[in-house]
């Protein structure tokens, strides 16, 4: 890691020195991304004191998940499903890649219950509590689609489990069918993702410009 | 994530002013209700979830159940893929269903006599002719000799168990000799592809004929013959729509009870596609609309008090003083004097 004191943040208060007077060299060292470009410039420094508990830090978790989802998801798409079908790495990193999905889910909930709870989805801040529910929603299906994706005999089964109960339905214009691994693939790999990240960016967006919600 | 209320100031040195008591002086009112935030336990958490995943992906792994073929599938069950072809020449086949689907088209056109006739000149014998003659005959030929052969074949097929379960049993294909009737072609017709099945060469034509279907053909066919159905009943999969959810060997989390909440309904017409779509729509309707905007539910959470276990209220000994600072946004303040709550 870089020395902070190279790429001093404006801040003399929240400069490397500064925070090692405060909280000593590990802790300084350890938070020293939050101070750092990219993300010196994006954080706040500081925090309501309610805050100062890890059911607040559910949302970053989970946003944490879709990064390891995504970076294990690129090395999968990049290897291929024969790869990580029969090579131990490789099924490995498919498992890897199922029970970030898994936690994913689990921090979201998390997420969602505090949110609830503390009735943070109150005033403007529904436009928040909407775009997380449409992550929520559309990581159901990103889900469904990682099944299909997967190229196993679940996934043939699913396919066509889920192509009878749904997508032979007429406003589905019989344009696509489950049973087609490449679209599943494609669908899972380039078209949710891309969606889910703006939706994400969008709720981050929101956090940062409307601040932490008073627990009501 | 944590993040600063707006309109707060940075708060230098925030973290030395937590302790101190509300009767400080000077501008503690509005430094001590920020801290610094705890980013330094970030690094620590995603690595000990980085490790964790790596340990569950390595150690217990995922559901990877070997994929199902034409060939094995009908090697294992000739008699499954018999009625399977000849279903789809009478136009009953499961895949009836996808016909529309782009791409596909007729399943009996599909699955037998197109193969078949790619395949005649290797298959020799008296499929050519017995093509010819399915192709000779008028529609409703071709209907009554396809359903005479359907229930011929009930006739060789085990009785299903008791106990209700929705599997679909196979005619005993050695027996397929034995039937007498008014079937046309249609025996050499599903014989042939039988023999093209075992052989793995439907499955290579399913896949070669038009570029881009990716298994579609396949994994269409596989649904027409009963094993896939009756292996996903086996396992437990197909109970009402758990389908879905449920894995192989893998039982999910308890947070995933969020998705049969939501979809996991017996609507009164049963279980059709239509009904699902609504009843997930009206989900999402509440869940985006009624739970956070409706006054009375939308107080629920401040009535039960709900943030008291959440939040972090001050240890004792730690005074943290009001913050004069933190300001309401104009809806939420008219909300909360509607409800008498402000």
């Amino acid at each position: 890691m870089a020395h902070p004191d190279t790429t001093e943040t404006t801040s003399e208060v929240h400069g490397y020195r500064a925070r090692v007077a405060e909280h000593g060299r590990f802790r300084a060292v350890m938070e020293s991304f939050a101070y750092l470009p990219p993300f010196g410039g994006m954080f706040k420094k500081t925090s309501p004191f309610y805050a100062e508990s890890y059911w607040y830090c559910m949302g970053g978790i989970t946003f944490l998940m879709f990064v390891y989802l995504t970076l294990s998801g690129v090395l999968l798409a990049w290897l291929g499903p024969f790869w990580w079908l029969t090579n131990p790495v490789g099924q490995a990193l498919k498992g890897t890649h199922y029970w970030a999905a898994q936690a994913f889910f689990f921090f979201l909930v998390l997420h969602l219950i505090r949110v609830w709870a503390t009735g943070s989805f109150r005033g403007r801040r529904w436009l928040s509590w909407l775009l997380g529910s449409a992550v929520l929603l559309l990581g159901l299906g990103e889900n469904l689609f990682g099944l299909l994706a997967r190229g196993d005999w679940e996934s043939q089964f699913v396919a066509m489990h889920s192509d009878d109960m749904l997508f032979v339905q007429p406003y589905f214009f019989h344009l696509f069918s489950p049973a087609n691994f490449g679209a599943d693939l494609a669908i899972h790999v380039a078209v949710i993702p891309v969606i889910l990240f703006a939706l994400i960016i969008g709720h981050l967006t929101l956090v940062r410009l409307q601040g932490t919600a008073r627990p009501l | 994530m944590s993040e600063t209320a707006p309109g707060q100031p940075a708060t230098p040195h925030a973290a030395q002013a937590v302790r101190q008591p509300a009767a400080e002086p000077g501008a503690a009112g509005l430094v001590t209700q920020h801290v610094r935030h705890a980013y330094w336990k970030y690094p620590i958490i995603a690595l000990v979830l980085a490790v964790l995943l790596g340990l569950l992906g390595a150690l217990a792994g995922s559901p990877n159940s070997p994929r199902a073929t034409i060939a094995t599938t009908s090697r294992q069950d000739p008699g499954g893929a018999a009625l399977a072809f000849t279903q789809e020449l009478a136009g009953a086949s499961a895949s009836a269903g996808n016909q529309q689907e782009f791409g596909l088209g007729p399943p009996g056109q599909v699955f037998v006599t197109g193969p078949l006739s790619s395949f005649a000149p290797l298959l020799g014998g008296n499929v050519a002719a017995a093509l010819a003659a399915w192709r000779a005959a008028p529609a409703s030929q071709q209907a009554a000799w396809a359903n005479n052969y359907l229930m011929a074949l009930d006739k060789i097929t085990p009785a299903s168990m008791e106990g209700g379960m929705e599997t679909a049993m196979s005619p005993d294909y050695a027996k397929i000799g034995t039937l007498r009737g008014d079937f046309g072609p249609v025996p050499a017709l599903v014989k042939a592809d039988v023999r093209l099945a075992q052989g793995g060469h439907l499955e290579q034509y399913l896949e070669a004929r038009d570029p881009g279907h990716t298994l579609h053909l396949s994994t269409i066919w596989l649904y027409d013959h009963p094993k896939l159905l009756n292996d996903a009943v086996a396992n437990g999969l197909t109970d009402d729509q758990w389908g879905m959810v449920k894995e192989r060997d893998y039982p999910v989390g308890p947070w995933y009870l969020i998705i049969p909440a939501i979809i996991h309904v017996k609507l009164p017409g049963g279980v059709t596609g239509t009904g699902f779509v609504l009843w997930n729509l009206l989900v999402a309707l509440i869940f985006i609309f009624v739970l956070p905007l409706v006054p009375g539910i939308r107080s629920l959470p401040r009535k039960l008090r709900l943030s008291r276990g959440i939040a972090r209220y001050p240890t004792p000994g730690e005074q943290i003083p009001p913050d004069p600072n933190a300001r309401l946004d104009p809806v939420l303040q008219k909300e909360l004097k509607e409800e008498g709550l402000a």
